[in-house]
């Protein structure tokens, strides 16, 4: 549990810190999209702690952890389906940073947990 | 180019990597894919600036048997700055509401139901708004007696007197030779 709190707090810093890079170089739309990124990891790192705090047993805390990765972004894919149907490329894009980190969120469970 | 289609514009170029995208626009039409190699960046990336610059008009698309091709609006971009800068702006012509309603509202409270003068506004600003309502009455380009105009002006104030004197001394009738005249502004 711990080494996937401090892999997630890392990819928050470094969305941060690529977002502050992006914005010095006036790129605040690709800074916007790291943000998003960076919020994706931040909502896990909670999520971690909420496991953490509900109980002490590593598998119960796995399983809510999984079970929140399952539902947080389905809202998302939702978001995502309608953008594509309107052609609303801005929206779509987003939500495509949003599940791309839920897929390295997913990638750094199944390493630390198998 | 309306004033908001101007900050549209402006906000959508002040970006780097839009102005990369369309620098590269500039030299030819490209696809996603290309401009993605080109400038290093995801082909997604590059969709959702695209999609901005559309947006704002910056940029058109169209359809190329596999892939879709983006070309550079050359004719937004030959305009010059003076030119967006001489448009009108819509601000003028929110304050240009602005003022004719309050201008309704000075009237509305100031004349009474049968039309009549209630008082004689202390304000200066009112009081223009209500001389240029009783100037009107007066035919543009006619001669009038003073007699004539008092008993006009009377059908709305007692004050004719007043009201006649501020009516030449604000410019909204000329007197020459015992006879008033309406100013055409």
């Amino acid at each position: 549990m711990d080494k996937l709190m401090k892999v997630l707090e890392a990819k928050v810093a470094e969305a941060a810190q690529s977002a502050a890079a992006l914005a010095a170089e006036d790129r605040r739309d690709d800074a916007n999209l790291e943000k998003i990124r960076g919020n994706v990891y931040g909502i896990f790192v909670s999520v971690l702690q909420a496991a953490q705090k509900q109980s002490s047993d590593e598998a119960a805390q796995r399983a809510f952890f999984e079970n929140n990765l399952e539902r947080i972004p389905s809202g998302w894919r939702i978001a995502r389906q309608k953008a594509e149907e309107r052609g609303d490329t801005v929206r779509l894009v987003q939500e495509d940073v949003k599940l791309a980190a839920i897929d390295e969120v997913w990638q750094a469970s199944r390493e630390l947990w198998g | 180019m309306t004033e908001q289609e101007a900050v549209a514009l402006f906000k959508c170029l002040a970006d780097r990597t839009r102005l990369q995208i369309l620098h590269t626009l500039a030299r030819e039409d490209a696809y996603v894919e290309l401009l993605s190699e080109r400038l290093g960046m995801a082909p997604s990336t590059i969709s959702f600036h695209l999609k901005k610059l559309a947006d704002v008009g910056a940029v058109s698309s169209s359809k190329s048997q596999y892939y879709t091709m983006y070309t550079l609006n050359r004719e937004l971009f030959d305009k010059t700055m003076l030119s967006i800068l001489q448009q009108e702006s819509d601000d003028a012509a929110v304050q240009d509401e602005r003022e004719r309603q309050w201008r309704e509202k000075v009237l509305r409270s100031f004349f009474d139901e049968d039309g009549r003068l209630r008082t004689i506004p202390a304000q200066r600003k009112k009081r223009l708004i209500v001389l240029e309502r009783l100037a009107e009455e007066f035919e543009p380009g006619r001669d009038y007696s003073e007699r004539e105009v008092n008993l006009i002006i009377a059908n709305y104030h007692d004050d004719f007197c007043t009201l006649r004197r501020d009516l030449v001394d604000e410019c909204f009738m000329r007197r020459e030779d015992g006879q008033y005249r309406r100013v055409v502004r």
